[in-house]
């Protein structure tokens, strides 16, 4: 069995060679399940001869986006997440369609331009002193801002979403559950440090196993439940809002960190969802 | 002379790891068809400009430029359409299009049937 797994756009210095020993991990779980893998960058023609394509290394994808819808159109193997799950999980305003559907979203406001008078306005119809301003389509908080009341609205092209600021990511933190093949895997925390809003381990994110309570699991689950079916595998990030009870912040259904080093038997939980799903 | 089968050696290492290298590396799928050579199932609608769509699809729910070209995305009642553009002589056309579902348990659907949904529900704005 032949697995391609998309990797980042070669001439993105972003990413320069992070990528390779994530990919190397991957490369050598899938390696012990007798499945050998392929490296393919996202922004080049889709590899032939291959069973299925995970886009777990698309890295990227955000910076070009409509390059990235198209490659989803027409793919000539099977994507795992399935085409129609990674289209949906491109643009953010799939937190609208989940808040429809009776999801507790943590506020969010999305809008098209942002100028001063707009930014006031978000400030009061969210009722909070700090907001994280970033793209609808974005990752790895690529041009997210945090901004003060009254600070200036920055310049970022397109769909925007405004979030307020919650104090949490700096105590509880932002608590993510791992599901592989619809069932739960492991979950961790992540918590901004030092001066930073910011929850990533590249920008100083403190990250901790958990073991995640019946609340975190009841609104992961109902997450699942509302999305669009398929998710072979799913990062449900949540967050404790200003009223105590707990919020979706994200499902990452395209390329999210696993953190599978946090749980012992997650790899080969993440394997085996994959080659189920092949 | 001693420097020639350091060369040749050199030489023989080099088209070794390129024959290694070609052999990992995945073969590239034939180049797909452009997406101009197909409408995709979008019809009158394939190549049309951004005032064709608009006058038939209304505004987008989102639209976003990209390079050259920019994708608008329509939230229909069943069904999510992506629509591509690309920059022509003429200025921006449909290259292409694909579909989504909006929520949970809708159908998958092609270009063409959720273009219909569109031309049933009338102008989504």
């Amino acid at each position: 069995m032949h697995l391609a797994i998309l990797t980042p756009d070669p001439a993105d210095e972003t990413y320069a060679e992070r990528w390779r020993e994530a990919y190397e991990q991957y490369r050598i779980a899938f390696a012990a399940a007798g499945v050998e893998t392929f490296a393919s960058s996202w922004v080049d023609p889709w590899p032939a001869d291959v069973d299925a394509i995970l886009p777990l290394r698309a890295w990227g994808y955000h910076k070009r986006a409509m390059l990235w819808a198209e490659r989803l159109a027409d793919p000539p193997a099977p994507l795992i997440n399935p085409a129609h799950l990674l289209r949906w999980n491109t643009d953010k305003t799939y937190l609208s369609a989940l808040a429809e559907a009776g999801v507790p979203v943590a506020p969010t406001v999305f809008t098209d331009t942002l100028d001063q008078v707009i930014l006031d306005k978000a400030f009061a119809s969210l009722g909070c002193e700090q907001m994280v301003v970033k793209p609808a389509i974005s990752a790895g908080s690529f041009q997210t801002y945090l901004l003060g009341k009254g600070e200036a609205a920055p310049d970022v092209p397109g769909l925007l979403m405004l979030q307020p600021y919650l104090d949490a990511v700096r105590g509880e933190g932002e608590l993510s559950l791992f599901y592989f093949g619809g069932a739960l895997s492991h979950a961790v925390r992540k918590v901004a440090v030092g001066g930073d809003f910011r929850v990533q381990p590249q920008f100083g994110g403190q990250v901790d196993a958990i073991v995640p309570t019946r609340e975190m699991r009841a609104l992961a689950e109902t997450t699942l439940a509302a999305a669009p079916e398929g998710a072979v595998y799913a990062r449900i990030d949540l967050i404790r809002g200003t009223d105590e009870d707990l919020k979706l912040m994200e499902m990452e259904a395209i390329e999210p960190d696993l953190y599978l080093g946090y749980s012992q038997g997650a790899t080969s939980r993440f394997v085996r969802a994959v080659l189920a799903a092949i | 002379m001693r420097a020639l089968p350091l060369i040749a050696a050199v030489l023989l290492l080099g088209s070794g790891i390129a024959q290694a290298a070609e052999k990992s590396a995945p073969r590239r799928a034939e180049p797909e068809s452009a997406v101009e050579e197909d409408d995709g199932g979008l019809g009158a609608l394939f190549h049309a400009s951004t005032a064709a769509v608009r006058e038939r699809l209304g505004d987008p729910d989102v639209s976003r430029a990209e390079g050259k070209g920019a994708f608008w995305t329509y939230r229909l009642p069943n069904c999510a359409l992506f629509v591509f553009f690309h920059e022509s002589p003429r200025g921006l056309r449909v290259t292409g299009a694909s579909t989504g579902p909006r929520k949970r348990g809708e159908p998958p659907m092609t270009v063409q049937q959720c273009l219909a949904t569109a031309v049933q529900f009338g102008s989504p704005n």
